[in-house]
């Protein structure tokens, strides 16, 4: 059986269509409250639909997408990142990286956490942005799901989850009903690693290594394991 | 502190030659019982056969080999009568990667976690399972459920033989929960040698330098270890079309 037809059929349900008419509440108010929000946007299945229900009500919006460099995310898929974004309808595309990422390669360990939430995010603040639309789902994980239900934003600009009740089948309905552009690499993990499982993330990143990410990485990425700039 | 390099270039250079016989191209077949579970998309012959060795020249001590430091070098240099057994062409031997049949990959999740019959060895009464290094992991592994895998190699027959019946306890990763296990081994003598080309497709990596021409090609570990990044050069990729330089 075809999963793609199976959940266009889930994106005729009525449980379907009050999660998006949730999610767009979500946004409207959210967009009445703060004057200054964007989206963070990393390009995967999740912040796709995030993207593309913020930018229905605020095309205008910044879309913040940061680069972990090309020995974490192959360049072709980076590509694709940007010009999904692109043809969903971001006008505001602000792409930021870390100089690190060039220059530990793969030993680039935390720079996420260093760069990302203890420079940038501060910086977005003092440049005025004051809320986050973000994908996070509660179905994740636990700590998401506590995360979500204690309303902890992990920086200093609070985050607003508009599809934080999606289930997988409803981000995966709502891309493939609404024909949305989304990274190829899904097509190639997804059918191996399950459509409910699948998760974009860093390859061959140490850091998911504990989670068995690389065992995966080295059969199906095999020939970025050993990726050497220039 | 104990030297380390010092300690296994001994053992090395006190275990007994391995004498190597004829070399001849053959065909392995393994008939597997259980799925193969890999970290890459192939198996190296020679890398499996150097891992034979290495338990063959260390017994026990094998289990206490330095993690992520290549000996290689040092063994050699400390007992070259036990080299690997297969024809060597410059630094590439003449071994394909394994052939898998029927070849589909699956993933499944498996739990590593601190079992509490070991617990009476430790001087802690409490084991913390979130972190350290008592920590539970649930991980992603891929394995295939291939019926038959099949390698081509050019070296000693009789010799490999006996270092698989005395040493291989299965083929791949994670034989101790139960992949791999080996059902058949089934060796073929070939006319040929179809160790690095086959039928005009490049059956292991082979660096680029050595071809006139090939299809596709990445950066790729072309000689053992093969998770040494030392060992990395732009290579022919398995499986692509490639036609050897005629030294070659």
């Amino acid at each position: 059986m075809d999963i793609k037809k199976v959940l266009i059929k889930w994106s005729k349900t009525d449980e379907h269509h009050e999660k998006i008419e949730k999610a767009r509440q979500i946004v409207r108010n959210a967009l009445q409250i703060y004057s200054k929000p964007y989206i963070a946007f990393s390009g995967g299945k999740d912040s796709t639909c995030v993207l593309h229900l913020v930018l229905e009500q605020c095309p205008d919006i910044m879309v913040l997408h940061w680069d972990y460099g090309p020995y974490y995310i192959p360049r072709w898929l980076e590509k694709e990142f940007i010009d999904n974004a692109r043809q969903i309808g971001a006008r505001n595309i602000r792409i930021e990286t870390s100089e690190k990422y060039m220059r530990l390669g793969r030993n680039a360990i935390n720079v996420l956490g260093r760069e990302y939430l203890g420079k940038l995010i501060p910086q977005l603040k003092q440049e005025g942005y004051d809320m986050a639309f973000v994908g996070l789902r509660k179905e994740e994980g636990n700590k998401r799901r506590r995360r979500i239900e204690n309303k902890k934003s992990i920086s200093v600009i609070p985050e607003c989850w508009p599809i934080a009740d999606w289930t997988w089948k409803d981000v995966w309905a709502y891309i493939f009903n609404r024909n949305l552009p989304y990274p190829s690499i899904y097509n190639f993990y997804a059918p191996i690693v399950g459509w409910d499982k699948v998760r974009l993330a860093t390859f061959f990143d140490p850091e998911f290594d504990k989670l068995g990410s690389s065992n995966v990485d080295g059969v199906l990425m095999w020939k970025f394991r050993n990726y050497r700039e220039g | 502190m104990i030297n380390e390099i010092k300690y296994f270039q001994d053992i090395a250079v006190a275990a007994p030659p391995l004498r190597w016989g004829w070399f001849t191209p053959f065909k392995i077949t393994f008939k597997m019982r259980s799925p193969v579970c890999v970290t890459s998309p192939w198996i190296n012959f020679d890398s499996l056969i150097g891992h034979l060795i290495m338990i063959d020249t260390f017994g026990q001590d094998y289990f206490i080999l330095p993690r992520k430091f290549n000996l290689t070098p040092y063994i050699e240099q400390a007992n070259t009568r036990r080299l690997l057994p297969i024809k060597k062409t410059g630094s590439v031997y003449h071994s394909s990667v394994s052939q898998f049949f029927p070849n589909s990959i699956r993933v499944t999740q498996i739990y590593k976690r601190f079992e509490e019959r070991w617990s009476d060895n430790l001087k802690q009464k409490k084991v913390r399972a979130g972190s350290g290094h008592y920590r539970a992991y649930a991980m992603k592994q891929v394995y295939i459920p291939a019926n038959e895998v099949v390698f081509y190699v050019n070296g000693d027959m009789e010799l490999i033989k006996r270092l698989i019946d005395d040493y291989m306890g299965g083929l791949g990763n994670d034989t101790r929960i139960g992949f791999g296990a080996i059902k058949e081994i089934v060796y073929e003598k070939t006319k040929e040698d179809y160790s690095l080309v086959k039928d005009g497709v490049a059956m292991r990596p082979i660096p680029v330098e050595m071809c006139e021409q090939y299809e596709d090609a990445a950066y790729l570990a072309y000689k053992g270890p093969y998770w040494d990044p030392r060992n990395v050069e732009l290579c022919v990729v398995p499986g692509a079309r490639c036609k050897l330089k005629d030294g070659y």
